[in-house]
């Protein structure tokens, strides 16, 4: 319980501190970007293969259960509405954590561990600085960006299954998208992204960088990063749905 | 000049570093010799603020190590790792100038040059710049991290184990490099070691370390004729161990 406490703090304060220090972003446009692309290149199949395989299961129960009772249509506009209000940025956000979470927190820690991040401290380098905000900074928008990815792939992975296993037509699914689109439902996916991405990312920082010596201690570190990480992303989903559920 | 006064510092109820203080003179070398495990790292790393202890307070140059402090002063002092500790996704070329371009924000030519500069001083080649560390052997670590210390122009450096670990060649440069570096650029410099050989061979000043305190400290010659029971035990078992 005490541990848990003291890391919510930790986590916080690693947020808070990495944000609203004040930064010369022009001298880290090169981190941030190197960070943005590994992001998204090491992501990219995880987050690719389960939201397709997502909006085959999601499309293939919705049908299996109410196909009997809804017309077609309805379940398109249930692929949809689920996909944009929640599943594509749950789904990449998991991802997301279980590829470069996990990358960054056993990068992090085993620096910590190697006495790297003392050596950056002894240079007066703030390791929340050169380390952290950057990879903070990737997060808010290589997550967003993932995250419209996945619901692009959801949704063709409810298609494959709509179009070529139940013989829907292709131009009847795409109107039934485009017919039940809100762009603040999809505004909504965005600032999920970025937010999960904030979070998750201040978290596997927090745990990397106080990872106990020796090899143990990266392992530690990173199943602790992967616990909070999805912990605190359910948390913050609720938080941002209640937020907008007063305009949607 | 450095003031360490009456620091304690506790790891698991042991108290590793017990009231302990030393004056380190500008311009000197002096070198803290003590068994493994006793807390000469724990020692070094309290003069860089790195290991906050429980009492006491280090002083650098008349201001003490706190708060808004240790940015300004860390600048000042350059620490050689006991395991060089240099950044393992950079070349030796970033890890060298990193501080440089971080903290100094100099534009990437003049980076280069200093940071070949700093690599002759230390006897590497330029082409080393575009090695990584996993790539090295431990002599040229040892080195290269004394150059990323060097580098920012430091007036202290704190060496932990500046030579073990390394043949009795290249241990040789390595000494000859710290004493000329205090020769020509006047950097006061603090050793870690239990190389007695090396400690005696280079030393202003010696510290003996153990059970928390500063047991002896005085010129190598007192240090070579001192009847100090600790002392002596060193010296007797190193020698056996070296077999000279
Ligand atoms: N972060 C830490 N957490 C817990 N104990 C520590 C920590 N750092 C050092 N210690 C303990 O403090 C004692 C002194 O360690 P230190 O590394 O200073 O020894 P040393 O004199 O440098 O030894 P060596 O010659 O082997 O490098 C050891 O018993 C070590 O276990
Ligand atoms: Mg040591």
């Amino acid at each position: 319980m005490n541990f848990a406490i003291n890391s919510i703090g930790g986590i916080f304060y690693t947020l808070f501190y990495s944000l609203f220090k004040k930064h010369n972003i022009y001298h880290k446009l090169d981190l941030i970007v190197r960070e943005i692309v590994r992001m998204g290149i090491e992501s990219l199949g995880v987050v690719a293969i389960a939201s397709i395989l997502g909006g085959l299961i999601a499309v293939f129960l919705i049908d299996q259960r109410l196909g009997a009772y809804i017309p077609d249509f309805y379940i398109t506009e249930a692929i949809s509405k689920s996909v944009i209000i929640e599943l594509g940025a749950l789904g990449a956000s998991i991802a997301l954590v279980g590829r470069s979470g996990t990358r960054i927190t056993a990068e992090i820690a085993t620096m910590k561990v190697n006495e790297e991040i003392d050596a950056l401290k002894t240079m007066a380098i703030d390791p929340y600085d050169y380390l952290i905000y950057p990879k903070m900074t990737a997060s808010v928008i290589s997550y967003p960006i993932m995250v419209v990815f996945s619901e692009i792939l959801f949704i063709f992975g409810a298609m494959i299954f709509m179009v070529y296993i139940k013989g829907f037509g292709f131009r009847t699914f795409l109107f039934g998208i485009r017919e039940h689109f809100r762009m603040l439902e999809f505004i909504q996916s965005l600032v999920k992204g970025a937010v999960f991405g904030m979070v998750s990312t201040s978290i596997s920082s927090y745990f990397g960088l106080n990872a106990s010596k020796g090899a143990r201690g990266v392992g530690e570190a990173t199943t602790n990063g992967v616990v909070y990480s999805v912990v605190l992303i359910f948390l913050f989903d609720y938080i941002i749905i209640r937020i907008f559920s007063l305009w949607l | 000049m450095v003031i360490v006064d009456k620091i304690t510092k506790t790891y698991n109820n042991r108290k590793v570093l017990d009231n302990l203080s030393i004056k380190i003179n500008d311009e000197e070398i002096i070198t803290i010799i003590g068994k493994s495990g006793i807390g000469k790292s724990v020692l070094l790393k309290t003069i860089i603020g790195l290991v906050k202890p429980e009492k006491g307070r280090v002083i650098i140059d008349d201001l003490p190590l706190e708060g808004k402090n240790i940015y300004l002063l860390r600048k000042k002092i350059g620490f050689v790792f006991q395991k060089s500790a240099l950044i393992e996704s950079l070349n030796i070329g970033d890890n060298i100038g990193l501080a440089l371009k971080f903290v100094q924000n100099i534009d990437p030519e003049t980076i280069k040059g200093k940071v070949i500069d700093a690599l002759a001083k230390v006897e590497l080649k330029p082409d080393v710049m575009e090695l990584f560390p996993s790539n090295m052997s431990g002599g040229m670590l040892k080195r290269a991290a004394i150059a990323r210390a060097i580098v920012l122009n430091p007036k202290y450096i704190l060496y932990d184990e500046p030579t073990t670990g390394l043949d009795p060649i290249v241990s040789r440069t390595i000494e000859d490099l710290i004493v000329n570096l205090n020769k020509d650029l006047h950097i006061t410099s603090v050793i870690v070691t239990h190389d007695l050989n090396s400690a005696i061979g280079i030393s202003d000043r010696i510290a003996m370390l153990s059970d928390g305190k500063i047991t002896f400290l005085g010129n190598t010659e007192s240090f070579v004729n001192s009847k100090n029971g600790d002392i002596m035990e060193f010296r007797n078992s190193y020698y056996l161990k070296t077999g000279e």
